[in-house]
């Protein structure tokens, strides 16, 4: 009885109206990867408000962890694995690796966030890529990633398809809210978003030691 | 006072502009003269032989980056300085003193870059300065006086010399923060710790302006009341009859202008004010953000700007590609993140399917021809009832005569039935049942109903003998 009456408790949060209003759709959010901004005013505000219970819930009922970070001025919140492992999201259909594509363009939107540290707004073009593909310091590696060939032109085509493989992980990016893209069909147009600094969080261990990381692949291959 | 507001007031030609410059500034080489005049002075003497000012001049026309070359003409320098920038000591023509005024450039151009407003506690200076005249509700001279010499000459140029000083040394300080980041290595992270310092004297300093500027509500406050007071006074004035009390009447008019007038100047210097104030603290707010954000995470920042290159330069030579996608290098990890996949959101098409399903349609019914169809159909069913009994029984008569005429059995049926139909399938159905079993005999002889409505060769059937027995 008195356990029953703690947890209670523990889950009165779900009781205010507010909660019970947007509960579906933020726990679906949350759940399926979406970083929730302080720009999303009435979902953050009610993780704001309720940070530790709905940190409880999580740890308690999935074995997850929200966080919540402050970057730029701008505060997110998103659901992280424990360093234990999975949590009860070990089944494969709750959780995703990244793709080789995801993976590529989550460190060059990490590095164009970097080279534009101190500009307010974080905002890129296709043209932006694109001119890291043809003119930028890897260009040699970037072609013959994307076009298999490193050449002075590429026809519109190859370019169409180079830009499709971008728009696939841009639009997952934009879903998860890493990014925040313009409404614009015909070209790509993107913010990258302080949240970016999940993925980088992601690789951190990567990040700190990266000589002995590289040096150690470079051995093994 | 106001003959000499009027010549304040009064504009000054283009021309007259142009003279006043020729003589009050110095050009690059005159500049550097009476610079290098300046700090070489002692504390003993501030004056200088003719000699000396020769040097000076010889001095500085070397410095390399005046590009002037060796054909200095000093003299007619020394008698360009000698008027607005050097002058004679009095009874001794061989000596020369720096002019106030060119102390004051010079002195203009070190604040500039060495500000020192930045040092000075503003907020006494406000207080100071702004310090209205007592009485000066009463005596609107005082009140003149203050706003000539306390407020515009004083009080004004050292708030302005201290916004301009914090506002030079907030760009400086956000241009060299900028330099900064653009270096790629560790050492970025030391030089950070230099910029916050100096943003947080610069925070310090606007905070301190912020504070010395509430004296000006102070100031406001004073001033409306001491406008008020013109205000009244002339408001409760009785209606002048004598020139006498004409007079008075229009100075104290004139009072009240004046005592506006001043009240406006300087609540639209405060405006200014406020709003360079508010320029200037921004920008120092948002670098400051930055500094601070910076140096709490800038070591790790900056290595993961670095690194991030690496790893970014080491997945683009390293990946592989082919038609099936990009592959990462050998070993290098994929990482999970949290990625539910909700099944349930199909749910919602089939949702929309359920909703859509229609209702069966009820379709009216023409009783009339209904019935007409079933007695069509019981017609047909009873007729092929009535053959069927009709070749029962004449394969009856058959096999129990052994003959049968079947012309005369077919124009009786036609007789009974009276229905061509009937009598026609009746015979064809009998000599299909019949066929094998009995032997038709067919006669040329035509044969013919009552009425005459039938027709047929005579058909006579007959049993075919047993062969078994």
């Amino acid at each position: 009885m008195e356990s029953n009456t703690s947890e209670q408790a523990e889950f009165e949060f779900l009781k205010d109206t507010q909660v019970q209003q947007h509960f579906s759709e933020l726990n679906i959010e949350l759940l399926r990867g979406v970083h929730i901004l302080s720009s999303d005013v009435t979902l953050f505000g009610i993780l704001d408000l309720y940070r530790d219970p709905f940190a409880h819930y999580y740890r308690k009922l999935y074995s997850l962890e929200l966080q919540q970070r402050t970057y730029d001025g701008i505060s997110f919140f998103y659901l992280e694995f424990p360093i234990t492992g999975k949590g009860k999201l070990s089944n494969s259909t709750l959780f995703q690796e990244l793709d080789a594509e995801s993976t590529i363009v989550g460190f060059i939107l990490a590095n164009l966030y970097y080279a534009s540290y101190f500009s307010f707004d974080k905002k890129f073009h296709w043209d932006d890529i694109q001119y890291e593909i043809e003119h930028g310091e890897h260009k040699e590696a970037y072609q013959n990633l994307f076009f298999n060939a490193s050449r002075a032109e590429y026809s519109d085509k190859e370019w169409d398809n180079v830009k499709r493989q971008f728009r696939v992980v841009i639009n997952f990016f934009d879903r998860i809210r890493l990014i925040e893209k313009e409404e614009s069909e015909e070209s790509i147009h993107f913010t990258v978003l302080p949240s970016i600094l999940h993925f980088i969080e992601i690789y951190q261990k990567e990040l700190e030691n990266t000589d002995e990381f590289l040096k150690e692949i470079k051995l093994t291959d | 006072m106001d003959e000499l507001n009027q010549y304040y007031n009064s504009k000054i030609s283009p021309e007259k502009m142009f003279l006043g410059y020729k003589e009050l500034f110095p050009n690059e080489l005159e500049l550097l003269v009476i610079y290098n005049l300046y700090i070489s002075k002692s504390e003993s003497t501030e004056n200088f032989e003719y000699s000396e000012i020769k040097q000076s001049i010889l001095d500085s026309s070397k410095l390399p980056f005046l590009n002037l070359g060796t054909q200095i003409q000093v003299e007619r320098v020394f008698k360009k300085l000698l008027g607005a920038f050097i002058e004679r000591i009095p009874g001794n023509f061989n000596q020369f003193v720096l002019t106030p005024h060119a102390e004051r450039i010079i002195e203009i151009i070190v604040h500039r870059i060495k500000n020192p407003y930045l040092q000075f506690p503003l907020k006494e200076t406000f207080e100071t300065y702004f310090q209205l005249p007592e009485n000066a509700e009463n005596d609107i001279s005082l009140l003149q006086r203050w706003y000539k010499l306390g407020f515009q000459n004083t009080a004004r140029q050292v708030v302005i010399g201290h916004l301009e000083g914090l506002k030079i040394a907030v760009d400086q300080a956000i241009k060299e923060l900028n330099q900064v980041l653009e270096a790629d290595d560790l050492t970025a992270i030391q030089m950070l710790e230099k910029f916050a310092f100096n943003f947080r004297i610069l925070g310090e300093k606007a905070k301190q302006i912020n504070e010395a500027l509430r004296v000006k509500e102070d100031v406001y406050y004073s001033l409306r009341a001491i406008v008020e007071t013109f205000i009244q006074k002339t408001d409760s004035y009785k209606h002048p009859n004598t020139t006498f009390e004409q007079i008075a009447y229009s100075n104290l008019e004139k009072e009240r202008e004046s005592a506006r007038y001043i009240k406006e100047e300087v609540f639209i210097f405060f405006d200014k004010v406020d709003k360079q104030l508010s320029l200037i603290n921004a920008r120092l707010t948002f670098a400051s953000y930055k500094i601070t954000e910076l140096q709490e995470s800038l070591r790790a920042q900056s290595h993961y700007k670095i690194n991030l290159k690496k790893i970014l330069s080491f997945l683009l030579e390293n990946s592989s590609s082919d038609k099936n996608g990009i592959k990462l290098p050998n070993g290098f990890p994929a990482k999970d993140i949290v990625q539910q996949k909700f099944r349930f959101r199909p749910i919602r098409y089939w949702d929309r399917g359920f909703l859509l399903r229609g209702k069966p349609f009820e379709q009216e019914s023409d009783q009339l021809y209904e019935q007409e169809e079933r007695n069509k159909l019981e017609l047909e069913l009873a007729q092929q009832k009535l053959i069927y009994e009709l070749c029962e029984k004449a394969q009856k008569d058959l096999s129990e005569s052994g003959t049968l005429n079947l012309s005369s059995r077919l124009f009786e049926i036609m007789e009974t039935e009276n229905n061509i139909e009937v009598v026609v399938e009746t015979g064809y159905e009998l000599m299909r049942a019949i066929s094998k079993t009995t032997q038709i005999n067919i006669k040329e002889e035509l044969q013919s109903d009552k009425n005459n409505t039938i027709h047929t060769w005579k058909v006579i059937l007959q049993n075919k003998p047993n062969l078994n027995s």
